[in-house]
């Protein structure tokens, strides 16, 4: 089930990384004096998809030494 | 000859060099004279290499050619086009699907997509498709890689080493390398490779900005200037909705992407190259694109293709002389790191999927298997050389469809990996479908509506997976003993997580 929802997610983001609301227009600078909401946005879909690869790795694909020992 | 092109060539003799020195010590006296060693590296990688070798294998020309001159005209958005989906969907994609074809493969001995699919089924039919439909879309991306290659040795030396002469200048050296070294060679040049390109991107893109005046200059004078490479109005939004979705699902899908993914020691490894390639994806495309659309400032007014020039050409005006030669060896370098895995596994695709299928390739000896292989490679190469000379436009246009070709091959991975009652006629017909709507579309032989006005690999996908899902419930499910000796596999291994 949970892995389930990490995929559920991931197609959710996928959808919502093409940010029709602003798209063709100037947004404001707020990071560094050199990147715009829009980037910033961009990055933030970036950095939940990253924490979900991480959640897939250690909180759902979770490997003990044994789990290794089936296959030869 | 002009000192630009000296240096260059300086350059490069010495990191070849170099390289061959450091393959001899870490590579060609570890490898072993058999066919699962020469194309598997007998599966022993541990992550570091494991990540250099698939993350190298992705910097093609795209990332040092493609997406500088895209930013160029389109601005920031061609870095979002990539890291906001590929850099993180991907690595998903590899867990999801490496976990389990990395235990088939250390059971079976599995290389290809085509042995995972048709192990499946035990279909011979299905492997040589397969294999086929792998060979149709990779031939042509070598050939890329030699067009990319002498297109950068050109922009470097500003035309005095002629397309011609770099593009065989690459070939040859990757020929070499990827002839002795095989697999274990390939993934250790990819580690030194994409090491060097990366730190090569970063500081040119430090130096392009210095040049600038900083980043916020730099972004002040866009917003006055040309304020379009920051709304991104030149760009599509379905495209950038349909071709992030592609390109995830296509990766893991790329043969020199699939077969990577088998070689991992363990299943750990495997895991945390999954962690740090999201990271690499953000770092190189940000970097890249970055440099591109600045690069706009210091050189304007470049039309269309023209603009894939930006980096080398911003080195060999702006650059001291032996920075540019040092920097330039880094983008070669960058293109080297995906032609040899991609030669590689044209050799390991021939040999796994039509090779050892026969009775006579079975009977061949190990010694006979590998050398048959290294001829294979240096076969591939004088084909791609030769396409790369005369630029058939036709196969360009095959290049455009791979990535949809390949993604589209994860619907019938992910149904034999996971889908009990799939059976084996649906698999045909999907494959068939998606492959078909692929190639008629953009030939006109099949409406366009079809695309839903997206990228026809989008809907390629679709069909493919609704073909997969009604013919699965009108033919035969496959017999019950097959399918518990398949998926006990997995159950041999401790899964927890799947249960």
């Amino acid at each position: 089930m949970r892995e389930v929802m990490v995929y559920v997610i991931a197609g959710l983001l996928m959808i919502f990384r093409a940010d029709w609301w602003w798209w063709g227009k100037a947004t404001p600078i707020v990071l560094f004096g050199w990147l715009s909401v829009a980037e910033v946005y961009q990055l933030g879909i970036f950095i939940v998809g990253w924490a979900l690869v991480f959640y897939a790795a250690y909180g759902v694909w979770k490997i003990d030494d044994k789990d290794e020992e089936g296959v030869s | 000859m002009n000192s630009q092109a000296i240096n260059i060539l300086i350059v490069m003799a010495v990191y070849f060099a170099a390289m061959m020195f450091f393959l001899y010590f870490v590579a060609f006296r570890m490898a072993k004279k058999t066919a699962e060693d020469y194309h598997m590296a007998s599966r022993e990688f541990k992550m570091i290499v494991l990540f250099f070798t698939i993350f190298g294998t992705n910097i093609s020309a795209v990332a040092l050619v493609g997406a500088p001159g895209s930013s160029y005209h389109v601005g920031w958005v061609t870095w979002a086009y990539y890291v906001s989906s590929w850099a993180w969907l991907s690595p998903l994609l590899f867990y999801l699907i490496g976990n389990r074809a990395w235990v088939l493969g250390k059971r079976h001995g599995f290389m290809t997509q085509a042995d995972v699919i048709s192990g499946r089924w035990k279909s011979n039919f299905l492997s040589y498709l397969i294999g086929i439909i792998c060979l149709v879309y990779t031939v042509p991306y070598v050939m890329i890689g030699a067009m990319g290659g002498g297109q950068i040795f050109a922009g470097l030396t500003n035309g005095f080493i002629p397309y011609w002469l770099g593009a065989a200048i690459i070939m040859v050296m990757v020929t070499i390398y990827v002839v002795i070294g095989g697999m274990r060679g390939t993934a250790w040049t990819n580690v030194v490779e994409t090491c060097i390109f990366l730190l090569g991107a970063i500081m040119m893109l430090v130096f392009v900005g210095w040049k600038l005046g900083g980043p916020e200059t730099a972004t002040s004078m866009i917003q006055k200037d040309m304020p379009y490479l920051l709304t991104r109005e030149k760009f599509s939004i379905l495209t950038f909705f349909s071709f992030g979705f592609i390109v995830s699902l296509a990766v893991p899908m790329f043969p020199q992407v699939f077969i990577r993914l088998l070689v991992g020691e363990s299943r750990r490894e495997f895991r945390k190259m999954c962690i740090i390639y999201p990271l690499a994806g953000l770092v190189i495309w940000f970097v890249v694109c970055y440099t591109g659309m600045w690069g706009h400032l210091l050189i304007p007014g470049l039309a269309g293709k023209d603009a894939e020039q930006i980096m080398p050409m911003l080195l060999s005006r702006y650059a001291p002389t032996w920075v540019s030669g040092l920097l330039g060896a880094s983008m070669l370098a960058g293109a080297m790191s995906c032609m040899d895995a991609q030669i590689l596994t044209v050799s390991t695709l021939v040999y796994k999927d039509f090779l050892s299928r026969s009775k006579k390739g079975q009977a061949l000896s190990e010694l006979t298997r590998v050398r048959f292989s290294q001829w294979m490679i240096v076969s591939v190469c004088v084909v791609a050389y030769i396409l790369a000379l005369t630029r058939p436009m036709a196969i360009l246009l095959l290049v455009n469809w791979s990535f949809a070709g390949f993604a589209a091959l994860l619907v019938p991975m992910l149904a034999a990996l996971y889908w009990k009652r799939c059976t084996k006629t649906a698999v045909i017909a999907s494959i068939l479908v998606s492959q078909a709507i692929l190639i008629g579309v953009p030939l006109k032989l099949l409406p366009a509506s079809l695309t839903f006005g997206m990228l026809p690999g989008f809907s390629a996908m679709f069909f493919g997976a609704v073909t997969l899902v009604v013919f699965t419930y009108v033919t035969r499910p496959q017999e019950k003993s097959a399918i518990e000796g398949f998926f006990g596999e997995f159950a041999k291994v401790k899964e927890r997580s799947w249960r």
